[in-house]
């Protein structure tokens, strides 16, 4: 884990230092060699590359992101300010995509036979194909611009200070997300039901008298969960990713906006710090995932994880 | 195994591969069509892309069969050119994912075990990481563009298929037959080249397959938010960003270029679970 981090965050540095000189966002066309110098100086660009290394890691240990070129506002200051509406967005919709997968993908699979059962393979399988801005799109038009019953899009200036407003406008991009990622995860669901449903174990159990619910409890879903939680892990990041998207249908001003925002303006400094801190987040979701299986997994104690995913992914 | 279980497999294991036939078929059909699309724009578009002499936001027509947008510009005209951009995404970033993933994942599979675990653990990393994330990475480097989207979907697509890539070439190699065509004196490259190549073909087209219809969307979503190709030859991401505006006025121009990227991607999708049902070699000893 720790291994995995330090090299992101030398590969993010390196990536980054290539990607062309900063110092060339900064001037203007008439700059002259000694307008350039002085820029690089004070960008500290000019300095060798270890020492510049060494700065920013230095900078990482103490959460210090460097200053954007823009706002000229602290970029780890901005980036917390943005998780106000960043993070929330993306835990909302992650939960409410759980709470639509798991009966979905479940009936989808149990059912599979009836004409409920096969809409809702129906429904999964579009998970994961649809855009996530079109339902966006879609899901303004209808609510926002259609029936007027809420906002199309923005923030309150006043962030959290009144939280229903502030709910108000981010219930259309957690309905998005929610809808987006719940029929991607529903999928997954629904092929760890249907691999369950077909062990010998239940049907042993079956066997020996017990219920088909007290089986499926007992049994199947200490099992079937084992997996689930690895993708559970990729799907919070997926719906991380989701909220950067989304937060530009809406024009929310979350982390996404921030990206978007410098990558646009060659604002460096948020990008790389957006970049970095969205990479250690993804990271340590995985990471904790892991961890996860393995507390409630005895047998992945003792084995690699790595064998399991690579099954996972084939 | 029982005589029961085996013949229960069995009939299962035809059922899922009838299931796979009308996955395949379908699944060509819906790409098929976009294929299609993407031809006939090369040869032939109603209007000349650029085009916007068509009044602004007209509805459709007999000329402007899908009506025009804001700037004029004939809608149908530019759904066809979005076909060919994404076609060209899924194959380029396929393409590119393919040639590098295998390079990356032989080397992992050939080389010795520090090596290897070196390699593995980055592509862990890579796997992890969120192929939109990386695409914007690359396009804040190269700038926005169809080629800057492609390269990006392709080199975090590439590692996926690195790691598959490894996975068979280590297992090919423990096999008997691997050792003797070294006894016989058969090279490194000679050994990739005849073993291991030919039997990645199987393991690899299902994922290649769902990468298509994920590159399709991410160079949507890209596009969607200015990071991709620019107009008049836009693709269907950029269209709907540019629909959006005009939604109430137009509803159809926001509506049609969404419908074709769940065609194209669920397509795909569908021909990838399709293949998966054919190439299953657990199904086809069933058999």
């Amino acid at each position: 884990m720790l291994l995995s981090l330090a090299l992101a965050v030398t590969v993010l540095f390196v990536v980054l230092r290539l990607l062309g000189n900063p110092v060339y966002a900064l001037i203007n066309l008439e700059a002259t060699p000694e307008d350039i110098r002085a820029a690089s100086a004070a960008l500290g660009v000019d300095r060798p590359i270890f020492v510049q290394f060494a700065d920013y890691i230095g900078g990482l240990f103490r959460g210090d992101l460097g200053t954007s070129f823009s706002s000229h506002l602290s970029v780890s200051d901005e980036i917390l300010r943005r998780l106000n509406v960043t993070v929330p967005l993306t835990l909302i919709s992650f939960a409410l995509s759980v709470i639509i997968a798991i009966p979905v993908g479940f009936i989808a699979a149990w059912k599979s036979r009836t004409w409920y059962g096969t809409a809702f393979s129906a429904i999964s399988q579009l998970g994961g194909a649809i855009p996530v801005f079109w339902v966006g799109i879609l899901l303004v038009t209808l609510f926002a611009l259609n029936l007027g019953v809420l906002p199309a899009g923005g923030f309150p200036r006043q962030d959290w200070a009144d939280p229903l407003d502030a709910l108000t406008s981010l219930t259309l991009p957690v309905l998005t997300i929610a809808i987006v990622s719940g029929s991607e995860l529903a999928r997954y669901v629904r092929s760890a039901t249907l691999d369950i449903l077909d062990r010998d174990y239940l049907r042993t159990a079956r066997a020996l008298g017990q219920p088909f619910s007290t089986a499926l409890w007992r049994h199947a879903l200490r099992n079937g969960i084992v997996p689930v939680i690895s993708i559970l892990a990729i799907q919070l990041a997926t719906t991380f990713v989701g909220a950067v998207v989304v937060e530009n249908v809406f024009a929310l001003p979350g982390l996404g906006d921030m990206l978007i925002a410098g990558i646009r303006q060659q604002d460096f400094p948020n990008v790389q710090g957006v970049l970095l801190f969205s990479t250690v987040l993804v990271l340590v979701i995985g990471f904790l995932g892991d961890v996860l299986q393995r507390l409630l997994d005895p047998r992945l104690r003792s084995s690699l994880s790595g064998n399991r995913r690579v099954k996972a992914s084939a | 195994m029982s005589a029961v279980m085996t013949q229960g497999a069995t009939v299962r294991g035809s059922r899922r591969r009838a299931l796979g036939s009308i996955n395949l078929v379908v699944g060509g059909i819906l790409l098929g069509i976009i294929v299609l699309a993407a031809i006939v724009s090369i040869f032939w578009t109603p209007f000349d892309p650029a085009d916007t002499t068509g009044g602004r936001l007209a509805d459709p027509d007999g000329t402007h069969w899908a009506g025009t947008d804001k700037l004029g510009r004939d809608v149908f005209t530019q759904l066809l050119i979005g076909a060919r951009l994404a076609i060209t995404v899924g194959i380029g970033s396929v393409l590119i994912a393919a040639v590098l993933g295998i390079l990356i994942g032989l080397l992992a599979g050939f080389s010795t075990r520090w090596v290897d675990d070196a390699l593995t653990s980055l592509l862990d990393i890579a796997i992890a990481f969120p192929t939109l994330l990386l695409a914007m990475l690359i396009v804040a480097w190269r700038g926005a563009s169809l080629d800057s989207a492609i390269i990006a979907i392709g080199l975090a697509g590439s590692a996926v298929i690195a790691r598959l890539t490894r996975v068979v070439t280590q297992r090919i190699l423990a096999q008997d037959y691997v050792t003797a065509a070294r006894i016989a004196g058969t090279s490194t490259l000679g050994i990739a080249r005849e073993h291991v190549l030919p039997n990645l073909w199987p393991t690899l087209v299902v994922p290649a397959a769902l990468q298509f219809g994920g590159a399709v969307l991410a160079e949507a979503s890209l596009s969607y938010l200015g990071l991709g190709s620019p107009p008049p030859n836009a693709s269907w991401g950029r269209l709907l960003q540019e629909a959006q505006a005009t939604v109430t006025v137009a509803p159809l121009s926001a509506i049609l270029p969404g419908i074709l990227l769940v065609i194209t991607v669920v397509g795909a999708n569908l021909l990838a679970d399709g293949l998966r049902e054919k190439l299953d070699p657990t199904l086809r000893r069933a058999q």
